[in-house]
Order: structure tokens, then C-alpha cells, then sequence
């Protein structure tokens, strides 16, 4: 039988509770539950909920056939499996050559600056940049005699554009971290390891790369997240004058955007809640796996 | 301390009396700083009036009613509309682009007007702004700006190329346009004969309404329970835009907004992009920018567009805000014998007034060069459908004609593609 003490304690206990109790329902709980009510109705947000149909699971049933969802959903995988596999590789890479480097506060500097400057901004100035007559890229490869690209102004390098400045804009941050993981892993490794005649390539793929799987779960988790929530930056890239927020015709359409579009430009706000709602599964899923594969990793460094 | 309570107390009774007596209105706008302010000059003197003034003046006449206007970018003005709406506290008097109208009319966010404002707007202004208020053939406000489209030219780079004149049809322009082309050594072009308008739904899709009317085609059947975009018309319409990418007269990459760099020698633009130009131009504005109707395919035809004054069904004061409007946009003043939304869309905004009176009495403003051709061509404009999703339905052409200009597909594939999808929108509601 519980004392008076612990029975007091416990109700103090709950007590505490409340604040994040309230907090996770507030921001959490019932902005998924009203998401998952709204995509089951049509509603235009100019009529009171109240009053909207009911339409059970066509909202899904229309996102799944929507060929725009479908372009959408192509674009962010592939904008996020280049952030995956060829940005963060490369953020390791540059943070195994920084660390052999004795003075690299001022690379590191340079590497991080585009982690603090908004990725809207960012994409403005890569639009100008990018500007097929009067960009400073097709410029300098003008000078040199060399075909030129229209960047984002073709549909078919329209997203490698984007992409490539995904890349850009994350390699900072990333490598920073990356760096971190490095300058972790102790120096008497990497001298048992030479004394035993390993060169610089078995010393990053048998002693940097094992000891750095922590560092590249968090890095793969945060930036699938991330990159496929991505909107900033295609509407600072193609929101220009010169072509519409995740064109040119729908090149560069991805899900956040496409989301938003069919929310507060289509007045669709049923369909664009089954979007949500289906993202939100896909992150949910798939950071699970993720994180799984970090505990397990987390293990076998014990 | 009491008797401090007593005397803020009885203060606060006093404010709160007076405020019962007046009323409140609040204007919801979408017009950037110097129309709702008007415009100075370098000294501070008023030059030109903006919104901000006529509200004053009204309010002095008016010491009963308060006008407070909200301005919001154009970008951000619908989501504006829906959120104060959600939240339960929408303004009462709005601007309201005519194709948003359809959905507001269908939630029961408009008042009807009374019957003295409708009778007005059926007698006194131009056809398309009459069928752009018009849904559900009830007339939903005070039309307000009138907009379409002309073929906007820079003399001199035609002249350069042998051109006295503009071209007055489609076959003239495409054959025009590759020739007024100007590469460098490298082979990257430096002038474009002519530039698509891009960048939104509008941009794409009004011109190559323009287009297809000129070739007798329609977008919907009516009653839009059809689209009608896999007509031969339809397809001959985009296939004469592709002859201009074709024939290498311009590319997907070419922007109407270096027309005013002197880069581009053609655009298909709206009306208000005279004071970019003026700024652009300086001095030589008249001796360089020319105007024309829209080259035309079958016979002439241009595209329009509306916008209106309307109130919210909400408002707690409809008759005043009726009332408020009618003063700002229907009164004849009797010394210029114009409106005053007529003045401030002649003079300030640079549109075109719908009211018949204010096209014939700014003769300064609207008969200049840029301006008479529009006001010219509003005689060939059909206004685009009034039909529920329109911004849903212009952005799925827009994406298929731009994909057609990329030359991923042709015009037929383009607009059978367009119609599917866009019969699909119409299937639910219709």
C-alpha cells in the first residue's frame, strides 16, 4: 500500500506533467489529428468546417493520381538521395582533408557561411548567378569557349540546378559537424595503424569512416528531414520574375511547395491535408528506420 | 486615489460612448505604397493623390464613419482574405480580382449590392468589366481596373532591322522576329526579336487566350462543364506560338523584363508596365516604345481581365460600406467629370478605368501613346471564364504549354494532356 508521501509525490509528479502534456497536444497532437480530419473533407477554408462534405479517402485517392504530386514526389527523392549520397560523402571527405590541415579556422570560416544566410537568399543570388544570358556562371564558361547551359531556365537541367545548389548550401554545416566526429576519434588509432603499415586510404575506410557511423546517422537523419521539407529554396531559385515557383512546368516542383500551392493557391485544403498527412508517414517511417540503424551502430562502438 | 479612479473611469465611459456613435470600415487592398499613399515630390508636396487621400477627404465629409486600409502584397492578398476570414475578421470591403470571385460568391463571403449600384454598373462601364463582376449573372460589386493585352515594340531595334512598322499579323511577327535576333561571337544571343510573357499563370496562359480567340476557338463550353483546349482552334493557336521558337525568333529563356534593357524588340504585355517603362526609358521613352494590337491569326482578338469593389457578408455596416464605395468609384465629380477611382487609377495606379466617363475625361493619361491602344483594343476583348478553380485551371495550360515551348511535347499533346486534367478539376464542380 502507498504511504501518504508517495501518493502526494506522484500527484506532484502529474502535476509537472501537464506543461508538456498541454504543449505536445497543442502543437503536436492536434494539428496532426486536425490534418487527418481535414483530408477527409473538401474544404476551401472560406466556409466554416462545420459545413464542409465529407468525402472519405478521395482526397488520398486523388493525391496518389495527381501526376503533379507524382513529379513532386520524384523531385524531393531525388533532390534528397543527391543530399544523402553525394552531399555528405562530401562533407566527410572535406572534413578528413581540413583536419590534416594545421590552420583551418579560416576554411572552416568560408565553409559555413552559406549555413547562416537564409536559404530564400540564397536562392535568389544562385538564380541571378544562374541567369542564362547574363549570369556570371555562363560568362565564365563563354571565356573558355565551352557549350552553355539555360540552367533553370530548361526543364531538363532545371532541378540538377537546384540540386547542385542543395548541395552547396548544406556542405557547410554538414562538414562542420563531420569535422567534429574526426577531431573525436582518438590520434593512437591512426599511429597503431601506421605502425602496422596503413596507408591514408585504409586508415579513412578502417578507422574514420567505422568510427564516424554515429556522426553519419545524425547527418543522414536531419538531412532527410530537412531536404524533404525542402521549399526556401526553389521558391528563392524560381520564384524570380523569369519563371513560377517550381517551374518552369512543374520541373521543379516539390512536395512542401506543391503542398502549399494546392492549400493557399488552389483553396484546397482537404487535398493538400492528405499530402501532409502522407509526408508526414514517410519521414515518420522513414526516420525510424534511420534511427534503429544509429542505435545499432551506437552498439557496436560499445 | 478614489477620486483619480472616478475621473479615468468616467473618461473611458466617454471614449467608449463617442466610438458607439461611429462606424468602423476596414478597406483590404493590394496596392503597393505610393498608390495607397500618393505619390510626392522632392519637396513633399502631394503630386499625385493616392487611396489614402480619398479616404481622408470621405472620412471629412463623413466625420461618423472611420476607414482603416489594410495593404498587403498582390502575392499575399488572397491568403489574407482566407486567413481574417477564418479567424473571423475579415475586412469589409475588399478588392477582389474578378476570377477569385466565382469561389468567394459560391462560400458566401459577398454581399450582393443593392440594386441602385448594380443598375449603375450595367449602364456605365465597358462590356468586359461588366462580364468579369458578373457571376452566376449577378453582378457582385464596382468594377474597378480593366486590364488586357497589346503588342509592345521598341522602335528603334526595328528600324535597325529594316522595320517602319510593326507587325499587324501572327505570320508577319514570326517572320519578323528571328530577324531582329543579335548574337555575339561566342554565338550567345544578345537581342531577342520577341519575348513570351512568364513567370505566372496569367502571364502564359492570357496570351494565348488572345491567340486562340483570334483563331475563332473557345477555353470551356458553356455552362464549363467542358474544356475545349483539344479543338483544332486551341491546337492552332499554340502551334503558331511554337512557329516562333521554331523558327528561332525566341527561346524559352528570353524574359519580357529585358525589354526594358533595350534587348528584346517585342512583347505581348498588360497595361501596367507603362511606368516601368518611363522609368526604364527616361527621356526617350516616346521615341523608343511603341504599341500595337496583338498580331492576329484569323482575325483581331484580345484577352481581358477584371478587377472589382466588393463587401463582405460579414460587414456590420453593408449600407455604409455601398454607400462608401459607390462615393469613391461611381460619383461623377462635377468639375473633371470623372470619378475618383477613375483618378486614381488614370493618374496614380497607371490602369485603366472600366467607367465609361473616366475613359473619355483623362484624355492626358489614356490617350497617350502606350495607354490609346489598349483602351483601342478593349472593343476585341473577351473576358476570361469566371469559372470556379481558375487559378488551378490556368496553371495546368501554363504547364503544358511551357513544357510545349521546351519542345517536350507538341501542341496537340500539349492540350490533350491540358484538357484531361483540367475536365478532372471541372468534373467536381460542375
Amino acid at each position: 500500500m502507498k504511504s501518504k508521501f508517495e501518493f502526494r509525490y506522484q500527484k506532484i509528479a502529474y502535476l509537472y506533467l501537464i506543461i508538456p502534456v498541454v504543449f505536445y497536444s497543442v502543437f503536436i497532437i492536434f494539428p496532426v489529428g486536425f490534418s487527418i480530419f481535414i483530408s477527409l473533407r473538401r474544404w476551401n477554408m472560406l466556409v466554416p468546417i462545420s459545413v464542409t462534405k465529407f468525402v472519405g479517402f478521395k482526397n488520398y485517392l486523388r493525391v496518389f493520381k495527381d501526376p503533379v504530386f507524382l513529379m513532386a514526389f520524384k523531385n524531393t527523392a531525388i533532390y534528397t538521395s543527391c543530399i544523402l549520397l553525394i552531399g555528405i560523402p562530401l562533407s566527410i571527405i572535406i572534413a578528413v582533408l581540413l583536419s590534416k590541415l594545421k590552420r583551418n579556422a579560416f576554411w572552416r570560416y568560408i565553409l559555413f557561411i552559406p549555413s547562416i544566410v537564409p536559404l530564400i537568399s540564397i536562392g535568389m543570388v544562385w538564380a541571378f548567378l544562374y541567369d542564362p544570358t547574363w549570369g556570371p556562371i555562363n560568362t565564365i564558361i563563354r571565356i573558355f569557349g565551352l557549350p552553355v547551359s539555360k540552367w533553370l531556365w530548361d526543364t531538363k537541367t532545371a532541378m540538377f540546378s537546384v540540386t547542385l545548389v542543395g548541395i552547396w548550401a548544406t556542405l557547410g554545416i554538414n562538414t562542420l559537424i563531420s569535422y567534429m566526429g574526426v577531431k573525436e576519434i582518438p590520434i593512437s588509432l591512426y599511429e597503431a595503424a601506421e605502425i602496422d603499415g596503413g596507408n591514408e586510404v585504409k586508415k579513412f575506410f578502417y578507422i574514420t569512416l567505422p568510427l564516424l557511423k554515429p556522426i553519419i546517422s545524425f547527418l543522414m537523419i536531419t538531412n532527410l528531414i530537412n531536404s524533404f521539407q525542402i521549399f526556401d529554396l526553389v521558391v528563392g531559385l524560381t520564384g524570380q520574375k523569369l519563371a513560377e515557383p517550381g517551374g518552369p512546368a512543374n520541373s521543379t516542383q516539390v512536395l512542401v511547395l506543391y503542398m502549399y500551392q494546392t492549400a493557399f493557391k488552389y483553396l484546397k485544403m482537404g487535398k493538400a491535408s492528405a499530402m501532409a498527412f502522407i509526408l508526414f508517414l514517410l519521414l515518420f517511417s522513414t526516420s525510424i528506420v534511420f534511427l534503429k540503424s544509429l542505435k545499432k551502430s551506437e552498439r557496436e562502438n560499445y | 486615489m478614489v477620486k483619480r479612479l472616478f475621473l479615468i473611469s468616467l473618461l473611458i465611459l466617454g471614449l467608449s460612448i463617442l466610438s458607439w456613435g461611429s462606424i468602423k470600415l476596414v478597406m483590404a487592398v493590394h496596392w503597393s505604397d505610393y498608390q495607397v499613399n500618393g505619390v510626392y515630390d522632392k519637396n513633399g508636396n502631394l503630386v499625385s493623390k493616392g487611396l489614402k487621400q480619398y479616404v481622408d477627404e470621405y472620412m471629412h465629409l463623413n466625420p461618423d464613419v472611420k476607414i482603416e486600409i489594410q495593404s498587403v502584397a498582390f502575392d499575399d492578398y488572397l491568403k489574407k482574405i482566407l486567413i481574417t476570414h477564418m479567424s473571423g475578421k475579415s475586412a469589409d470591403v475588399y478588392l477582389l480580382y474578378s476570377l477569385w470571385g466565382v469561389q468567394l460568391v459560391d462560400s458566401g463571403i459577398l454581399n450582393v449590392p443593392p440594386r441602385y449600384i448594380s443598375e449603375d454598373v450595367k449602364k456605365n462601364y465597358v462590356e468586359s468589366a461588366i462580364k468579369g463582376t458578373t457571376i452566376n449573372n449577378v453582378i457582385w460589386g464596382i468594377p474597378i481596373e480593366v486590364d488586357n493585352y497589346a503588342l509592345v515594340y521598341n522602335k528603334k531595334l526595328l528600324k535597325e532591322a529594316g522595320y517602319s512598322h510593326p507587325p499587324k499579323t501572327w505570320d508577319e511577327l514570326v517572320e519578323m522576329a528571328p530577324k531582329l535576333i543579335k548574337k555575339d561571337n561566342k554565338g550567345a544571343v544578345k537581342q531577342y526579336g520577341f519575348a513570351f510573357l512568364a513567370g505566372w499563370d496569367s502571364a502564359v496562359v492570357h496570351p494565348y487566350l488572345s491567340l486562340l480567340y483570334s483563331c475563332g476557338g473557345k477555353m470551356l463550353a458553356p455552362g464549363y462543364k467542358k474544356c475545349l483546349l483539344n479543338s483544332p482552334e486551341a491546337i492552332k493557336a499554340l502551334n503558331e506560338e511554337l512557329r516562333v521558337f521554331k523558327n528561332g525568333g525566341t527561346d524559352p529563356s528570353a524574359s519580357v523584363w529585358n525589354f526594358a534593357q533595350g534587348t528584346v524588340a517585342m512583347i505581348i504585355m498588360a497595361p501596367w508596365y507603362e511606368s516601368s517603362l518611363k522609368i526604364a526609358f527616361g527621356d526617350k521613352f516616346a521615341e523608343t516604345v511603341g504599341v500595337a494590337p496583338i498580331p492576329y491569326i484569323d482575325k483581331p482578338a484580345n484577352v481581358s481581365y477584371a478587377w472589382f469593389t466588393g463587401v463582405d457578408s460579414t460587414c456590420k455596416h453593408k449600407k455604409q460600406a455601398w454607400k462608401f464605395l459607390s462615393w469613391l468609384c461611381s460619383e461623377i465629380q462635377p468639375n473633371t467629370k470623372t470619378t475618383r477611382l477613375g483618378d486614381l487609377m488614370a493618374e496614380t495606379i497607371g490602369a485603366i478605368p472600366p467607367r465609361i466617363i473616366d475613359l473619355k475625361n483623362h484624355p492626358k493619361q489614356l490617350e497617350d501613346v502606350y495607354t490609346r491602344t489598349f483602351i483601342k483594343e478593349l472593343k476585341h476583348s473577351i473576358p476570361e471564364p469566371n469559372v470556379v478553380q481558375g487559378a488551378e485551371i490556368k496553371t495546368t495550360l501554363m504547364n503544358e504549354i511551357v513544357k510545349a515551348w521546351h519542345g517536350e511535347q507538341t501542341a496537340k499533346q500539349a492540350l490533350e494532356k491540358a484538357t484531361k486534367k483540367i475536365n478532372e478539376i471541372l468534373s467536381e464542380y460542375y
